[in-house]
């Protein structure tokens, strides 16, 4: 382990102990998840610091979490998971969420095979391309008035189910039935309706993405079943958020919670993580108006699957129903929520940060819906556009370890500067054609920064939450066409 | 006074130094706009004024540099140059020059969604003061 040898403390071959001492201001230890070869990598980007300093939150449990996709971020590494106290004095830090609040994936399935749509890959790619805005600055086609705009974010999913987008069915299978309690749409800012007012039902940039997928492999064929799920399935995958609604949302909060560092005398060694106590006036109207993101989110996610739907309808021929089009589970991998745990034997109500980290409820968790209380909660993870993306399903071990949490993506290793430099005089479009990938992108800048190489293995990353037992391996995806920012 | 961009594995950023705090504030804000979007098709026919408060000088530099981000979302303002008027721990006074978003003329780069408070600290060095800042994009 070399020079790692003075930060890491072996728990076992996945779970790397950083420990109380290793910073001043440190209530619990680090730990992150990740295979011994993986640690050179995280020290160089620094993301092994930023878990100490989560460490020094006030009222965090346990210990300060990073999942094996862990990279360098702000304030919380991507792949951070860190809960506090909520009935001491525990805080809520944005900083914990971060700026795309809701960021999540949704995994629509259906009955096609890839035998059936082979040759209607490239039509399919191009509606998609077409009916759904995505690029930078993208706008939607739904204009809100300010008393809907107000309903968007009080419902969520709900919101667009009404709308006709979708059925009241996919709502079931979506965390949190697409919409989390508490939100107040009046403690958002005039300026966040504002930078959002179009941009609902858009994909955005970046490593934003639609997918459409095969399912390559099945490691759980009895998890797999339950899931609706077979070999040689077509899929789709959608990996977006809340938008400029939610970035808003989240800088506005930030210069409160500043605020209220030296209100409530807390020192945190990095102004990223300000944070107030979750019983603060503070703490309380950022909760609410998360939550008005994060439903704006799960409204988005559900207004781009109906329009994926409509899209292999006009395409196909037939209805979205007659295609099986139905949704399999839709996850938040940027958020906080409040929820039960048992941390040293005592039951507990903590404010959970997962930032670039998945909820992983086990089997029989009475937040799961009534087809997934065998299976656990399904957890989808999405990989970068020439390799893969998986389902796995939530553990016991997960709620004993992690708080209920697993990794979320493939976490990058290239910078975007240094991922544009790797791809220069390549042509990447051509590249994914020869491996059988389909690329739309609105910007040839985009495919740039996110080629595959760019990327950690998301194989390894799955491959680690499997083996710790905070996930459980179930099938694997192959993109066949992919639509980029 | 000058700006670089400086790589980060997730995101990006930009190291700002300058004379005095007001250059520092406009070399921020060229630093930014030289990311977010190709300068050179944007001609700044249109003049804004803005005002930005904040609780001390760092805060001030990332709300300044959030403000425009928001005006290229909220009014489709791509801001190209600044010019600070006033500027004092808490409050700056500047005008911006730019275009009205035209995506036929015009090209965004980076779709930045923040300014961030990673690390924010403004130092003074040999009479330079320095600061560096990361986005969220």
């Amino acid at each position: 382990m070399g020079k790692n040898k003075n930060i890491f403390v072996k728990i076992d071959d996945y779970r790397w102990m950083i420990p109380k001492g290793y910073k001043p201001g440190m209530r619990v230890p680090g730990i992150i998840y990740a295979k011994e070869k993986m640690l050179p990598e995280i020290v160089e980007d620094g993301a092994h610091e930023q878990v100490a300093n989560a460490a020094t939150l006030p009222g965090i449990v346990k210990a300060s979490l990073a999942m094996p996709d862990i990279h360098y971020g702000y304030g919380l590494p991507i792949g951070g998971v860190v809960a506090t106290n909520i009935a001491e004095d525990g805080v809520i830090t944005p900083g914990g969420v971060g700026f795309d609040i809701n960021c999540g994936v949704r995994l629509l399935r259906s009955d096609l095979t890839l035998a059936e749509v082979e040759n209607r890959l490239e039509p399919l790619t191009d509606m998609v391309f077409s009916m759904v805005p995505s690029g930078v600055g993208s706008s939607g086609n739904i204009k809100l008035s300010r008393q809907e705009r107000k309903a968007v974010v009080r419902k969520g999913a709900r919101w667009a189910v009404e709308k006709g987008y979708g059925v009241s069915e996919d709502l079931e299978r979506l965390e949190s039935g697409g919409a989390i309690p508490g939100a107040d749409p009046d403690l958002v800012s005039d300026r966040a309706y504002e930078r959002g007012k179009d941009q609902l039902g858009t994909l955005g940039s970046g490593n934003h993405f639609l997918e459409i997928q095969v399912v390559d492999e099945i490691y759980n064929a009895k998890l797999a079943e339950r899931l609706g799920l077979f070999r040689g399935q077509i899929t789709v995958m959608i990996h977006t958020g809340s938008r400029g609604f939610g970035h808003q949302v989240c800088t506005d909060y930030l210069r409160v919670m500043e605020k209220a560092l030296k209100k409530y005398g807390i020192n945190v060694p990095d102004r990223q993580l300000a944070c107030a106590p979750y019983n603060s006036p503070e703490g309380q109207e950022y909760l609410a108006a998360m939550a008005c993101a994060a439903n704006f989110a799960w409204a988005n996610r559900q207004i781009i699957a109906h329009l994926v739907r409509e899209a292999f309808e006009r395409v196909l021929g037939k209805s979205w129903e007659e295609l099986g089009m139905f949704t399999v589970y839709d996850v938040a991998h940027n958020i906080v929520k409040i929820e039960e745990h048992t941390v040293s034997g005592s039951k507990m109500k903590l404010a959970v940060h997962r930032k670039g980290a998945t909820r992983a409820f086990p089997p029989g968790h009475p937040e799961l819906p009534e087809e997934y209380r065998t299976t656990g909660q399904p957890v989808i993870i999405p990989g970068d556009m020439g390799r893969a993306s998986f389902v796995l399903c939530g553990t016991e071990k997960a709620m004993e370890e992690t708080f209920g949490s697993t990794c979320h993506g493939a976490g990058r290793v290239m910078s975007r500067n240094q991922a544009k430099k790797a791809a220069r005089g390549r042509d990447i479009a051509a590249e994914m054609e020869k491996r059988g990938i389909i690329v739309r992108a609105s910007s040839r800048r985009t495919l740039y920064e996110e080629i595959p190489d760019a990327y950690k293995d998301v194989s390894e990353v799955v491959d680690v939450v499997h083996k710790a037992g905070i996930a459980r391996l179930v099938a694997k995806m192959r993109p066949l066409g992919v639509v980029k920012g | 006074m000058g700006y670089r961009i400086i790589d980060t594995t997730a995101d990006i950023g930009i190291e700002v130094w300058a004379e005095d705090f007001k250059s520092l504030l406009e070399e921020a804000v060229r630093g930014m706009v030289s990311l977010m979007y190709d300068l050179k098709k944007i001609k700044g026919e249109k003049e804004l004024e803005i005002e930005v408060e904040g609780i001390d000088r760092e805060d001030l530099l990332i709300s300044l540099l959030n403000e425009i981000i928001y005006l290229r979302d909220a009014e489709k303002f791509l801001a190209k140059e600044i010019e600070v008027k006033e500027a004092t721990e808490n409050r700056v006074k500047a005008i911006l020059r730019g275009d009205t978003f035209n995506p036929d003329a015009h090209e965004i780069v980076e779709e930045i969604k923040a300014a961030t408070f990673h690390n924010i600290e403004i130092k003074e060095e040999g009479g330079v003061l320095k600061s560096r800042i990361i986005f969220d994009v």
